[in-house]
This record gives structure tokens, sequence and C-alpha cells, in this order.
């Protein structure tokens, strides 16, 4: 059975809305989406720390 | 019971809110009343993820600040360790190590009014590629001491090790000492990867066009380069290096006492020869290319391929030996005197005077007045030409 992403109380197959907190009912992709995004944008910035520094002791 | 709002139907008697419409129900709307409630639906994912994005947002502006910062502090030395990575990378694929210098570089549309941009322009060309190389200060020295004391625009022993380093700049030395006006032809002397990794141990290149190539005349000044080129295959690879060279070549190919490092004083002695091409036409060199002098270092490049005046350098040796010595030899048998290379002929089956030229100069650089008498008459004609 679904459940709500918000409030996790169920949530029946063609409601559009929670009927228990009122959210939009929505998958769970985007959710997902934003927190790999999140992930590779702390791994970015570590990455360009990274390079900063390496790039002081490959020129010298 | 109906939605207040949308009118749909069903709406069960515990719900907070219309599952079509998502409006309050009239128990939703007690519901709201309660500031407890309001918080714990908050307190959701849902709720979360839109402060998420906003930590996605900051976290990328950061991303994008810093990066042009450390761009503005670092300029291109950002990226050295990715040049460095791929160096690593080649040098673990290939199994030996290849150098970062490209000599083939070309560049178009570039505004060059004279030859002293020429010049810098070339400098420019593989300062911006070395900033990754092994900057041993000894090394960096040698290359400095050649540039300025022979006036070459760059020298390039990026990675080479400071023995070996030490012993290319007793070549070149010798060859500028042996031979001291044949100065301000040569752009560079560079370590690169050649297209195989034997396809030669140091190699003359009398004109590599390197600026505005396809552009025409009347529009753009060009720049040629020419340069002696020296192969990372062997100059930067120390166990290659330290085997005779004989390992690699036939005996008597080269004159006799030949090493890795003399192969350069007979890429030099090609240098030389086009040196005394270029007196002909009273030029010292064709880096600048101007409407005005375009056809004439064609007429040159055209001239030098053909052994044109190499052959009459060598007929006139010839005939120097021949007569001194009161003998005939054939051009084959002269060649061969000098070494198995100097005697290899081109597709025709004439034997290359360029290359005989070379090694007697080869010759001459190894055992001074010691070399073979063929060669004797080879170089003294090239110093009476250079003016000795
Ligand atoms: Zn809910
Ligand atoms: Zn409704």
């Amino acid at each position: 059975m679904k459940t709500c992403l918000n409030c996790n109380s169920a949530v029946r197959d063609n409601d559009k809305y929670c009927r228990n907190c009122g959210c939009k009912i929505q998958s769970n992709s985007k959710y997902i989406l934003i927190n790999v995004l999140i992930i590779f944008s702390i791994i970015e910035l570590i990455g360009l720390l990274a390079l900063f520094l390496a790039s002081y002791m490959i020129t010298k | 019971m109906k939605c207040l709002s949308c009118g749909a139907e069903d709406i069960e008697k515990d719900d907070n809110f219309c599952y079509n419409c998502g409006h309050w129900t009239t128990k939703g709307y007690s519901f709201l009343k309660d500031e407890k409630n309001i918080n714990t639906i908050k307190k959701g994912a849902i709720f979360k993820q839109n402060t998420r994005i906003g930590f996605l947002l900051v976290l990328l502006s950061i991303g994008i600040i810093s990066f042009i910062s450390m761009l503005a502090i670092r300029g291109n030395n950002l990226f050295a360790p990715f040049t460095y990575l791929k160096k690593q990378f080649t040098n673990y694929v290939y199994g030996y190590n290849t150098s970062i210098i490209k000599t083939d570089n070309k560049y178009s549309n570039v505004e060059i009014s004279d030859y002293n941009e020429a010049i810098e322009f070339i400098k420019k060309d593989f300062q911006e590629q070395s900033y990754i190389c092994n900057k041993d200060a000894d090394v960096s020295l040698i290359e400095t001491n050649l540039q300025n004391n022979y006036s070459i625009p760059n020298v390039s022993f990026c990675d080479i090790t400071k023995i070996e380093a030490e012993k290319i700049k007793n070549v070149v030395t010798k060859m500028y000492d042996l031979f001291p006006n044949i100065k301000d032809g040569l752009t560079n002397i560079t370590i690169t990867n050649a297209n195989t990794k034997e396809e030669y141990i140091a190699r003359f290149q009398p004109m590599y066009q390197f600026v505005n190539i396809n552009e025409n005349i009347k529009d753009y000044n060009k720049i040629n380069k020419t340069q002696i080129l020296l192969n990372s295959y062997y100059f930067l690879n120390e166990e290659k290096l330290n085997r005779p060279l004989t390992d690699i070549i036939k005996d008597n190919w080269y004159v006799k006492d030949a090493t890795f490092e003399s192969t350069i004083a007979h890429e030099m002695g090609h240098y030389i020869s086009f040196v005394l091409l270029l007196k002909e036409y009273n030029l010292n060199n064709i880096t600048f290319v101007t409407k005005d002098n375009y056809k004439i270092f064609d007429n040159i490049i055209e001239e030098y391929e053909n052994n044109v005046l190499s052959n009459k350098l060598l007929d006139d040796s010839i005939n120097n030996y021949n007569k001194k010595y009161n003998i005939y030899t054939s051009k084959e048998e002269f060649a061969k005197t000098i070494s198995d290379y100097a005697a290899i002929k081109d597709k025709k089956g004439n034997i290359n005077a360029e290359e005989v030229i070379a090694e007697a100069i080869h010759d001459y650089f190894l055992h001074g007045n010691n070399m073979q008498k063929s060669s004797h008459e080879i170089v003294s004609i090239i110093k009476d030409k250079l003016g000795m």
C-alpha cells in the first residue's frame, strides 16, 4: 500500500492529495533526485578543493 | 460527504483534506487551528524537501564561486593535476615515459606584426605547455644558458634528467663552438613524442608551419618553426639510453663512437646544411613569413628538400678529394668511408647528399681533425662557406 511521503499515512490508489496532511501525492523519485544532487554537489566541492591543492603540489 | 471546494464525493469523516483538490474539510478546518498539527506537517519529508532545494542551490553557488576564484588565482595551472594524471596514465599504458610537450601545435587567425612577436609566440606556446615539467633547477639553468648563449628562442628539456640534459648540452655547446656563426636559425630544441616510438632519436625539421598556415598571406603574416626534436622514447627513459647505441642500430651505421646524444650532432649537421642554404639568400632564418618573403621561403624549402646545395657541396668535396689524393672515388665509395648511414640511397637509387654531409659533420664532432679524410673535405667547404 502507498503511503504519504510527508506524514506516512496510508494513501489510496487514486488520491491526488493526502487525506491526513493535505500534501500533494508524489512519487519519491524527485525526492531521491534532490538528495543525489546534494551528495554530488558535496563531492564536487571536495574535488574542487583537492584540485586546487593538488595544482600547487604538482606545479610546486 | 462532499468536498467544500471541488465537490468530490466520498470524503470520509476522518479526512482532514480533500483527496482530489487538497482543500481542507470541515474536520480539517479545526485540525488546522491547532498549531501543533501544522508543525507536525511541516516536519514531514515534503516540507523538508523544499529546504533541501535551497541547500542544493547554496551548494551549487558556492561551487561556482569557488571555481571562478580558483581559476582566477591559479589560471591554467588549476588543471595541472589532470595533465599530470594523463601523463601518468599514458606512461602506464605505453610502458615507458612519454613527454607532455607537443611540437606540432598549430594556431590560426593570429596577428603577428614582426619577427620579435613571432619569436615571443613560439616561446609562449612552449611555456604554456611546460607547467607540469619536472623543474630541476640545474636543468632549467641548462635550458636558459643554451637559449641565451646560442640565441635559440626555446630549449625544452621537460622531464629529462640532469645527467642527460648535461650530455645534450655538451653536444649542442660543442657544435656551436665548432661552428660559431650558425646562430639565429633554430627556433627550438625540444623533447617530444615521435609518431611511432622508434621513429627517430633526434630529428631536424627545417620548416614546421606553425601559425596561420591556412590564412591568406595578404591578411596574416605566418610563423614557421625550425626545430630539433628529441624523441621522448629515448631521452626520457634511462634504461634505453644506458644501452649501447648499437643495440638499436646496426654496427657502423653511424660514424664510429656515435652515441644517443651524438646523433644530435648529426641533426645539427642537417641544420648547418640548411644554414648554408639560407646564407645563399642572405637570410638567417625562415621564421617570420610575410607577403614579401613567402615565395623566397618556399623556394628555399624546395631547394633544401631536393638537396640542391648539398648535392653541389658533395660533388665539390669529392672532386677535391680525388684531386688531392689523385684517385677516382665514386659518390658511394666516398660516402661509405664516412658511415653506412651516409651511404643510404633514396628511392631513385641516388646517394642522399644531405645525409653524407650530416654524417661528415657528426664525424667532425666526434673526432675533430682525426675525422675521415672524406669528412674533412666536406667540413672544409662548409667552414669556407660559413666564412670561418
Ligand atoms: Zn500526508
Ligand atoms: Zn476537493
